[in-house]
């Protein structure tokens, strides 16, 4: 015999409470089935190492030690990092990293001062020792080492 | 309704304070004519859907595409081989640029033959037509940021044929190109047309369309005295019935979409040499095959006119006509009808003989 | 090498196989999933007394019984008939070491089909609670065919202990075993549905009815949309680590020669997956009224197209083996790979020694291109083609016999690291002569052009 009609819109013995939940559930399923589709856009937006500078340089020859004058310094890229190479008045070379510790910009050479400077607020570092010795910067550059190889100036990591 | 309080209170106030009430009265009494050729209905959705792609695909290809004239092509080789999921989201940008002007005939086409052009849906029409010339700007201004051999010479005969046109060609093909010949110039605008102009003039041009769609109503083919035999009158609701049809429609097209770029992904060609010569057999993609083919088969000078040239008169006119069709076959006349009826079958068997033509030869 | 060859040309013998198996995929998978849906139907059609429930039900058990008592019994042994012609080493592998198994499975066929037959011919013939019976057997047998043969295919790909211990029941019960019976279920459930919501959109007369039915159809999609990506994870996560590589190579890299195929198609399964279940929420779900016969038959399409495509992923994440770590695809065993570059394939090979005209000693053996057709019908045309399917025409490009011999010799190793195909393919095994002679074979397909 027929049964009592059959409608589609209501669940006859389901109660208002094991619908909701029920609906719940699946917006929780669709929304994880939904990270499926969001996790490839995820992984496409995290670019490969590859194509990262080069952060773990070790070494870089930065140019002929008799075109760097005594009294002069030169900016040069580490990597990734901007390092600055200065030949000092005692006919040593020495080499820093050029962040500035004050608040990151890059420092250049005074040949004037016979200083590293800072353009953005005066911020002074020794040439030898890389040490802050005017300014508002709270701490010294960090060092790199410097040495020449078969008439080449090649800077690296200082040992740790 | 289902008695859940609180998203019902949320969409109350919204409703107050963005004065839905006339727009959900429209959405809620909206309906579609239900005939033998309602499935035409669905193929200005599915390019709408196909577009939204082409908006989302072609933003992450700008996270990494670089348009400079050295690193092009090598942006696009990293995508391809470097970045995760890069392929994908690259050859959902060129194969759903495929699959949209696939659509694009297919709407273009069927609202002819409906001849849901006629009045008062002329500005319909004339907007659709200008979205279609958008569209293939798209194609062709995208086409080239890639840099590889083949985007080089497509844009460049793209170019040089645009230059033939009369009086304004030359100086048209000189800005697009930014100089005389294809450099670095090219790229940049090329990449700022495809990105910005183009989207920009998109906007209200379809948003217009959109517009005048939703306050004519959809077209039937039985209006006018020439009609198609009519059916019996029988609409559906929009909201729910007719848009869950559109969803599932678009589920098919991208589903489509992610079989050919998981199975086929896009890859690209050596990178462009200004230098080389085009490379023999060369051959633009399939929705410029015709023309192209057919200009292959006119003679170098037609009268005092150069042969090329007047190819391109040619298509021009065609499209004149295409677009100024409303205002010929108004649904007064039976004989014009017919004409217009005769007319787009020639236009459309010239396409597709043209293409199946040029693709085997 | 110990077996007669069988040339399919064009199309390549592995899509024979792919194809008659993909085809009874499509009929097992509603023979057993929808052996379910009829028993919970037929249930519920007992418990609310619903006559318009058992009319439904007859006319889909009409439908059910063509489609798997003819196109599942022709395609079933039309896989046997096929596997044995295309890869009989792999094949005597299996009956040898499965025979009990084997049998057990024939067995149920035959319950599986005669119970059907009982079932529908019965129809208002038998009381309705003998009828449920009939219909819950059935649903107990076709399982069965399931969970037996399930254990042989799930082998080739983790053999588990089986390799070490040659124990038959840890090859059976091996680490993908229940994985798979979970995942295969699941799917079976969605296809019930779905052949299910192709006779629900034809109901007539009764438009309740109908929305009833399509609904409740439709929500034989829920099971693998709560459980399947679980299931998924479950599976992938005792499937090989090398195919699990292979995998993620292809999450960066694709075009020819990357090998990224296996990782396309894995994604595509899953974003068909996730497709086919918004389309079942927004089709008949939501909108029963709008769901019409075609759109069900597009449905099923898809839906097939899904399960095709996850065999297909399915078969090629065992490369380059047909039984994992044991037998390569093409039938050689990787513990005989020495002894055959020791004194040779065409030595090694009992059959194709026979075969071939002269098998001369090594120091005399001339390059006869005839011998290095042999060596590439034993040894690649399990997954190649000369011109057709995975082609050596495409894939040896503009190389000469120079450059084709380098490649053989490359992948003639057995060091990953010197040979990057190893993941992929199996090594090349043979003598260096026979190589020269593969070598001379594969010129004469690709033309190569003399280079100025």
């Amino acid at each position: 015999m027929n049964a009592p009609s059959m409608t589609s819109e209501q669940p006859e013995r389901k109660s208002v409470s094991r619908r909701g939940f029920l609906a719940g559930l699946v917006a929780l399923f669709g929304f994880l089935w939904s990270l499926m589709a969001v996790y490839p856009i995820f992984r496409y937006l995290y670019p490969p190492k590859s194509m990262q500078a080069q952060s773990n340089v070790s070494s870089v020859t930065v140019a002929d030690a008799k075109d760097i004058p005594v009294g002069t310094g030169r900016n040069f890229q580490f990597g990734s990092i901007p390092a600055i190479l200065l030949h000092t008045q005692d006919g040593q070379f020495h080499a820093f990293n050029a962040i500035c510790t004050h608040l990151g910009c890059t420092v250049q050479f005074r040949p004037d001062m016979q200083r590293i400077w800072c353009a953005c607020h005066g911020g002074q570092y020794d040439p030898e020792t890389g040490k802050n010795v005017a300014g508002p910067p709270p701490r010294p550059l960090a060092p790199l080492k410097a040495e020449v190889v078969n008439g080449k100036v090649v800077v690296s990591r200082v040992a740790s | 309704m289902m008695n859940l309080p609180q998203p019902k209170r949320l969409w109350d106030w919204l409703l107050e304070r963005l004065e839905l009430g006339p727009i959900l009265y429209f959405a809620q009494n909206k309906e579609v004519p239900v005939h033998q050729y309602s499935f035409w209905y669905y193929m200005g959705g599915i390019i709408l859907v196909l577009l939204i792609g082409q908006v989302l695909s072609g933003m992450l290809l700008m996270v990494y595409y670089i348009p400079e004239i050295r690193s092009a092509h090598a942006s696009i080789l990293a995508l391809n081989s470097q970045i995760d999921f890069g392929w994908f989201v690259r050859s959902l940008h060129s194969w759903g640029a495929n699959l949209m002007v696939l659509f694009l005939f297919a709407h273009l086409f069927s609202t002819y033959f409906m001849k849901a052009y006629r009045p008062p849906r002329e500005l319909t029409w004339l907007s659709g037509m200008l979205l279609l010339g958008l569209g293939f700007g798209f194609g062709f201004t995208g086409y080239l940021l890639p840099w590889d051999s083949t985007s080089f010479f497509a844009t460049k005969i793209g170019l040089d044929i645009t230059a033939k046109v009369p009086l304004i060609g030359e100086p048209m093909a000189y800005i697009l190109r930014g100089g005389a010949d294809i450099s670095q110039n090219t790229i940049s605008r090329f990449f700022t047309i495809h990105v910005m102009l183009l989207p920009l003039l998109l906007l209200p041009v379809l948003g217009l369309h959109l517009w005048i769609i939703q306050a004519h109503g959809m077209s039937e083919p039985k209006q006018g005295p020439t009609a198609y035999p009519s059916p019996e009158e029988k609409y559906e609701k929009f909201f729910p019935t007719f848009i869950f049809k559109d969803f599932m429609a678009w589920v098919v097209v991208l589903g489509a979409l992610a079989i050919l770029v998981a199975l086929r992904p896009w890859g690209v060609g050596p990178e462009a040499d200004p230098f080389a010569p085009a490379p023999i057999g060369i051959k633009p993609e399939w929705y410029f095959l015709s023309m192209f083919q057919f200009l292959k088969l006119l003679p170098p000078k037609i009268g005092p006119l150069e042969g090329e040239l007047v190819g391109i008169l040619f298509f021009g006119l065609l499209g004149l006509i295409l677009a100024l069709i409303p205002f010929f076959d108004t649904g007064a006349s039976e004989s014009r009808s017919k004409a217009a009826t005769g007319f787009g079958i020639f236009l459309l068997a010239g396409l597709i003989i043209f293409t199946i033509w040029g693709l085997f030869s | 090498m110990n077996y007669p060859v069988w040339v399919v040309p064009y199309l390549g013998g592995s899509w024979v196989i792919g194809i008659m198996a993909i085809i009874h995929i499509f009929v097992s998978h509603f023979a057993v999933g929808g052996g379910i849906f009829i028993a919970f139907t037929e249930q519920l059609a007992y418990s609310r007394q619903d006559d318009r429930i058992y009319d439904y039900l007859k006319r889909h058990s009409l439908f059910f019984l063509l489609v798997t008592t003819v196109i599942g019994a022709v395609t079933g042994p039309g896989i046997w008939w096929v596997i044995a012609l295309v890869s009989p080493p792999g094949t005597a592998f299996l009956i040898q070491n499965f025979t009990w198994f084997w049998s057990l499975e024939y067995l149920a066929f035959a319950a599986e089909i005669t119970t059907f037959f009982v079932y529908y011919y019965t129809w208002n013939r038998i009381s309705k609670e003998q009828h449920l019976q009939l219909a819950w057997l059935y649903f107990g047998i076709s399982v069965s065919t399931l969970i037996i043969i399930n254990g042989i295919i799930t082998f080739m790909l983790t053999p588990g202990n089986w390799l070490t211990s040659h124990n038959i029941f840890e090859g059976f019960f091996n680490p993908t075993y229940w994985p798979s019976v979970l995942l295969r279920l699941l799917i079976m459930f969605g296809l019930a549905g779905m052949y299910a919501l192709i006779t629900s959109s034809r109901i007539r007369d009764d438009e309740a009815f109908r929305t009833y039915m399509l609904r409740y159809s439709a929500k034989w999609l829920l099971p693998i949309f709560f459980l399947g990506p679980l299931a998924g994870l479950w599976y992938f996560s005792n499937i090989p680590q090398a195919a699990i590589d292979t995998i993620f190579t292809g999450i960066h890299a694709s075009g020819v020669g990357n090998f990224s195929v296996l990782a396309r198609a894995v994604y595509l399964a899953m974003i068909l997956s996730g497709a086919v279940i918004i389309f079942a929420f927004v089709g008949p779900y939501l909108n029963p009224k709008g769901f019409s016969f075609k759109a069900a038959l597009i449905f099923l399409f898809f839906g097939l197209m899904v399960t095709g495509i996850s065999e297909w992923s399915r078969e090629m994440l065992r490369k380059p083996y047909v039984i994992y770590g044991y037998m390569y695809s093409n039938g050689i065993l990787r513990d005989q790979i020495e002894n055959i570059n020791r004194i040779g394939f065409l030595r090694a090979s009992k059959w194709a020694l026979a075969s071939t005209p002269t098998i001369p000693e090594p120091a005399t053996m001339p390059s006869a291109t005839g011998q290095g057709e042999l060596i590439f019908r034993y040894q690649c045309m399990s997954c190649h083609t000369q011109t057709g399917y995975r082609s050596m025409k495409r894939l040896l490009l503009d190389r000469d016999r120079d450059a084709i011999l380098a490649l053989l010799d490359i992948l003639h190793e057995t060091d990953p690291k010197k040979n990057p195909y190893i993941g992929i393919m199996p090594p090349l095994a043979g003598t260096r002569e026979e190589m020269s002679a593969l070598a001379d074979y594969l010129a004469t397909i690709n033309h190569p052009q003399k280079r100025i």
